[in-house]
């Protein structure tokens, strides 16, 4: 077999990891089976079961809700396929709902287990099961039929949300009969995603305990950190986890690519989309099949462009997108199996077809974002049994660089915690009001795992409202309104923004996210698609986007204000303080940043004048008391600061001092012995050009005691603002969220934590998903790891890659950071603080 | 609950608004405002309203058959009718809009009855259904107005979600709306039932005590918080209205296909027949169906009654009759009739040349206008073209 290795420059290969060949491992087909659903495996070529099939079969055939963990292509939808055909063919008339989180998934998995039913029915024609997708796509009158006849039922949260539990009565067979609930790819249901899932399935189970049923959940994921506290906290229920994978594997060899440095001065790495052109178009001189992932369209659209260039035949690339219908999925499928498509390139492992078969070779441009994703994407590597390799190009941007350095994070333990918080008031407060619609709710009735008691403050709230009327210790809804219609799944509600491109609304943000991530100017991502704002609807609420081919995003710029509501908890871990609370932040989205794609650097900066917006969710902070800045402000490091001011310096400092008539600008002491200091009100270093910091309006003559003290406040500034950049890149690998999910902010004088100079992160959904309890715990861990990025990096005075730009304002040198991290885990050593 | 209020207090989302001011009126009791009671053993829940209103109901009693036809339902056993019209707290249709108030109305011997059926509070619905089922069991065919998409699927949702028996589940369905729809939709601006109470003089609504339709689910709302019933009385009259309204419409409906023919000198008879003659045409009454639209053509030349006659004589194989008519639409500008005549000169009369002159004039009827003016071009110069070749061989 050909291999992509012997083109690559093993210098740029940081790790490579093994995973050897791999024998199926196999159990008998279980005696219970009905001998139909035997034949029907017997018939497909199947004799035996994987070891993972037969335990998830087990364990569902005894009563329990099973997950199986398991990799890409292991056979799991087996492991839900037979038993609902099996009590199916059993128990005739017992129906199932399969809930899948994309299209093109519901499609493929609809289409298998439509060939199953035939298969079956072809065996046992008493069989007459029917399957059918119900989503926003389905006719109306194909809607009826399926309620009237559909056992097996495909949908997806948001329409089981919004067209199926509002409307139960439609479907009172099918829940009389539902005996299966199939969840797939549970590791997507995480943030507020998750944390909204969770209150669907409880709308679901209570409606179904209306119906007499309690369904058994078979689900899958990816692995995770907290595998099984979190299935348990999603789907409020005990679960079995198979996770041994049985199934066979041909050897794969995993490589880290980082691109070469080029300028080892400014540290400028060579360009990572450029060095995965080359690697494809080596691919597919040597006949080796790729598939290229990326993370946005405009990157598929120009490695396309780039790769077209030198081929002769365009045909042999081919780009992928969400939204194929099926039949243009299943003709890419062909053409590649054919052989006549040698690349594809694609942004999403999930929207691929299970069909799709493997390659012989993945490029990742650039890390994922996740660990899920990264092995979902590498999962697509290997052909029946046959040899693969996977080869990860990371970018110079500093989680990238992180995971080339950890690589035990990909291949050992995965660090990624999958977090929600189901109990969140604001999603609380709109499920029930969607529970309220379809079932009254009675006096003492609870919701899922929250407590009668606490549902009660819910209910009595709306009833205040004039939602809900109380009578005969029922609760029932008297509104015209149908509440599932203003409530997203992907929003806490709280007084949301459209966005529309067009005619069509791609999507919904509440209103703190809309002036941080869609403020006008804006250039946002969504679905990997790439769009500008062109305007912001303050009244209506409505913000309009525009496709953009730009070579930049934005970063909103924003002032915040901070105020404790309640403190959960607070611990000192010296030498800092830490604490954990339900917050209100007071927002005011006031300029951008505009950042260069990949390389991350700052192009330039805007600003707009928006409304400030409030915020309450939970956020967790830690500060630094005032030995310990007294301590750090003698180190070293926090004082071997030099710069060079230039040839010139002396002249203009006795300028200065001139203007100033020699005496301080400050407390007003006049010159005495020595002369005074002359200090920079923007700090030197946030200048490029050594002129501009060195105008006059710049330059302020201090006395001793007041220069070390404004010197003081810019280290302090500069130390605290290079953590934040260090724990906002960070955090969200072992929070598995998006950057903008969790928000950093510093504070010289925080009235949360006494006035002590302190850095501040917090949830971006209202009411919090449980990103900073998690964030709270593993707080010494992650400084920890941010020492360990900015010991390790290779940038003389700091670079996007450890503590940001060196010419953002406020944004500190390498090496005042690195003086306070090692301050602080010298601490933790000596006390026996557990921070590793 | 405070605590509550207080979180939501910093952010409160536009929907949950403090609730509406308790109105300021003071409150009557529903006995002193409609005329009616509750039944032994629901005081206090379900309170029934009867009417008796003295009708000539000899139009309608028996009812053209056509209507039953139409229906789908046997005629054998005349059918026992029952009115129905609900107001509910909502038009979702989901599992959380209640039917409040029913009224339902049946013909008795020169009166026509109506009782409302109304809930004092949504915990006592399932009285009000048991009650309800109790009431109908004489009945078998249920007359509603968009009651197929509405009252009558709400009322089967209803029974279903209280594990109740649905007595109309095997009912013959009477659906005004869409009846009306086919034959005054060609020429009434709108099919409501207001608009053709207005169209067809029905019924007289008086406006201080009807309320829009789409007030009431507050009505209740009010009610239920405040105890609040003086405009419950209006909601009673737009729905006692609103049954009363239907046996007149079902009455006018079986005069106007009794005599279609009707048209009176000074126009206050709204009919269309050409609606009527096609209406007869589906129900397979084809003679009475020609007898109308030939009616019609002796005092008018409208397109639509010359086409679908012709096309009823193409259907029986009387192709000398259609052919006139064709005649007369392909002066009039018809495409179709163009290229019927087109194609029966080709292959009926062999006369080429007179195929392709129809062919020609179909052409000149062609308007951009008609979204199907590309399909209809290729269709044309298609037939054109076949003939062309048809006549060089000759």
């Amino acid at each position: 077999m050909t291999t992509i290795l012997k083109h690559l420059d093993a210098k740029n290969i940081v790790h490579t990891h093994r995973f050897a060949a791999r024998n199926a491992k196999w159990n008998d087909i279980p005696k219970s089976l009905s001998p139909e659903v035997v034949d029907m495996l017997h018939r497909q070529g199947i004799e035996k079961l994987y070891t993972h099939q037969a335990q998830a079969l087990d364990a569902v055939i005894s009563g329990k809700n099973v997950v199986v963990t398991t990799g890409v292509a292991s056979g799991k939808s087996l492991c839900y396929q037979i038993p609902i055909l099996n009590t199916a063919v059993t128990y005739p008339g017992t129906t199932s709902l399969l809930l899948f989180p994309t299209k093109a998934l519901a499609q493929d998995q609809f289409t298998s287990l439509s060939s199953e039913i035939t298969a079956l029915s072809s065996i046992d024609p008493q069989f007459s099961a029917r399957a059918g997708i119900y989503d926003g796509d389905t006719s109306k009158d194909r809607r009826q039929e399926i309620r009237r006849s559909a056992q097996f039922v495909f949908t997806n949260p948001d329409m089981l949300h919004l067209g199926i539990l509002p409307h139960h009565t439609n479907w009172a067979d099918f829940f009389k009969n539902l005996t299966y609930v199939v969840v797939d790819e549970l590791h997507v249901y995480r943030g507020i995603f998750g944390s909204h899932f969770t209150n669907v399935i409880r709308r679901l189970k209570r409606i179904a305990a209306k119906y007499g049923s309690r369904p058994q959940f078979i689900c899958t994921s990816a692995t995770l950190a907290n595998a099984d506290e979190f299935v348990s906290r999603l789907m409020e229920d005990q679960f079995t986890h198979v996770s041994n994978d049985g199934s066979p594997s041909g050897e794969r060899r995993f490589y880290l690519y980082n691109p070469p440095i080029m300028n080892a001065e400014l540290g400028i790495r060579a360009n990572t989309m450029a060095e995965a052109e080359t690697m494809t178009q080596t691919a597919i001189d040597s006949d080796i099949q790729t598939l290229v992932f990326t993370q946005s369209r405009r990157s598929v659209e120009l490695i396309l462009k780039n790769l077209h260039r030198f081929l002769a035949d365009r045909r042999v690339v081919q780009g992928y997108r969400s939204g194929y219908l099926p039949h243009e999925r299943r003709e890419i499928e062909n053409r590649l199996r054919s052989g006549d498509i040698k690349s594809v390139i694609a942004t999403n492992a999930l929207e691929l077809g299970i069909d799709i078969g493997g390659l012989d070779l993945v490029i990742m441009v650039g890390y994922p974002g996740s660990i899920a994703s990264t092995h979902q994407q590498a999962g697509r590597a290997g052909r029946k049994g046959r040899a693969s390799e996977v080869i990860l190009v990371a970018t110079p941007g500093l989680l990238d660089q992180y995971i080339l350095q950890h690589p035990d994070y990909l291949f050992g333990n995965s660090p990624e915690a999958a977090l929600i918080n189901p109990d969140n008031p604001f999603l609380l407060l709109n499920h029930i009001q969607c529970a309220a619609f379809e079932i009254p709710f009675e006096k003492y009735d609870g919701f899922g795992r929250v407590p009668s008691e606490e549902v009660a403050e819910y209910l009595d709230f709306l009833k205040d409202r004039g939602k809900l009327h109380e009578s005969n210790e029922k609760y029932f809804w008297i509104s015209d309104e149908y509440p599932s219609d203003s409530i997203s799944l992907r929003t806490a509600g709280t007084n949301q923004f459209i966005l529309r491109h067009g005619e069509v609304t791609i999507g919904i943000v509440d209103e703190d996210s809309a002036y941080w991530l869609v403020h006008p100017e804006a250039v946002y991502l969504h679905n990997a698609e790439s769009y500008f704002v062109k305007t912001m609807d303050h009244e209506n609420r409505i913000v309009t986007l525009q496709k953009t081919e730009l070579g930049y995003y934005t970063q909103s710029i924003r002032e915040s204000e901070f105020e404790l509501l309640e403190l959960f908890d607070s611990e000192h871990i010296s030498p800092l303080q830490r604490y954990l609370g339900e917050i209100k932040v007071l927002n005011q989205t006031v300029g951008y940043k505009k950042i260069r794609w990949v390389t991350h650097e700052i192009l330039g900066y805007g600003e707009v004048d928006l409304p400030p917006t409030t915020l309450v969710t939970h956020g967790i902070w830690f500060s630094f008391p005032e030995e310990t800045i007294n301590a750090l402000l003698k180190l070293d490091a926090w004082n071997n600061v030099t710069n060079d001011y230039g040839e010139d310096w002396p002249t203009i400092r006795n300028q200065v001092r001139e203007r100033d008539g020699f005496s301080c600008n400050h407390c007003g002491i006049p010159e005495g012995k020595s002369a005074h200091h002359v200090h920079h009100k923007i700090p030197f270093k946030s200048f490029t050009d050594r002129e501009e910091a060195n105008q006059l309006d710049n330059l302020v003559t201090l006395c001793h005691s007041c220069h070390a003290n404004a010197e003081q406040q810019v280290r302090i500034q500069s130390g605290l603002a290079g953590l934040s950049y260090l724990l906002r890149n960070l955090a969200p690998l072992f929070l598995m969220c998006d950057q903008s999910d969790i928000r950093v902010n510093v504070d010289p004088t925080c009235k949360m934590a006494d006035g002590a100079p302190s850095v501040i992160l917090y949830d971006s959904v209202p009411g919090g998903v449980g990103l900073s309890e998690k964030t709270y715990e593993i707080l010494p861990k992650l400084l920890t790891e941010s020492l360990d990025v900015v010991g390790k990096c290779a940038c003389d005075t700091g670079c996007p890659a450890c503590v940001g730009p060196v010419a953002e304002n406020g944004e500190g040198s390498k090496s005042i950071v690195k003086g306070m991290l090692n301050f602080i885990i010298e601490d933790w050593k000596a006390t026996e603080i557990p921070h590793v | 609950m405070s605590k509550l209020t207080e979180l939501f207090g910093h952010t409160m989302p536009d929907s949950l608004k403090p609730a509406q001011q308790k109105p300021k009126v003071p409150n009557q009791p529903i006995h002193e405002l409609v005329n009616g009671n509750y039944p032994p053993g629901l005081e206090g829940k379900v309170f029934v309203s009867p009417t008796t209103e003295p009708i000539d109901l000899t139009a309608c009693n028996p009812m053209h058959p056509l209507i039953l036809k139409w229906a789908g339902i046997p005629n054998e056993t005349a059918p026992n009718l029952l009115f129905l019209d609900t107001e509910t707290t909502g038009l979702s249709g989901g599992t959380g809009t209640l039917p409040f108030m029913i009224g339902i109305g049946w013909m008795e011997q020169g009166n026509f009855q109506t009782r409302q059926y109304f809930m004092t509070d949504p915990a006592y619905e399932v009285e009000l259904l048991k009650l309800l089922r109790s009431d109908v069991s004489a009945f078998d065919t249920v007359v509603t107005f968009n009651g197929k998409s509405f009252d009558m699927n709400l009322l089967d949702r209803r029974f279903i979600f209280h594990g109740i028996e649905n007595p109309f589940h095997a009912w013959g369905h009477i659906d005004l709306l869409h009846l009306s729809r086919r034959l005054w939709k060609r020429i009434l601006p709108g099919c409501s039932l207001q608009q053709l109470e207005v169209s067809l003089q029905l019924v007289r609504r008086e406006g201080i005590v009807d309320i829009p339709g789409s007030m009431i689910p507050q009505v209740y709302f009010n009610y239920l918080r405040y105890g609040q019933a003086n405009e419950l009385k209006n909601v009673f009259y737009h729905n006692r209205i609103d049954v009363q309204s239907m046996i007149r419409l079902l009455e006018k409906i079986s005069i106007t296909l009794q005599y279609p023919h009707f048209e009176s000198e000074s126009g206050d008879q709204v009919i269309d027949p050409v609606a009527i003659a096609r209406l007869f045409d589906d129900m397979g009454e084809v003679q009475r169906s020609i007898e109308i639209y030939e009616y019609k053509l002796s005092t008018s030349d409208d397109i639509d009654c010359v086409m679908n006659l012709s096309f009823l004589f193409k259907r029986m194989g009387e192709l000398e009759k259609a052919k006139p008519l064709w005649e007369i639409g392909a002066e009039r500008g018809n495409m179709i009739a163009c290229i019927e005549l087109a194609k029966r000169a080709e292959h009926c009369e062999k006369d080429l040349a007179d195929a392709l002159r129809w062919t020609e004039k179909a052409f000149s009827t062609l308007d951009d206008s008609n979204p199907l003016a590309m399909t209809l071009f290729d269709e044309l110069t298609h037939r054109r073209n076949r003939l062309l070749s048809k006549m060089e061989k000759k």
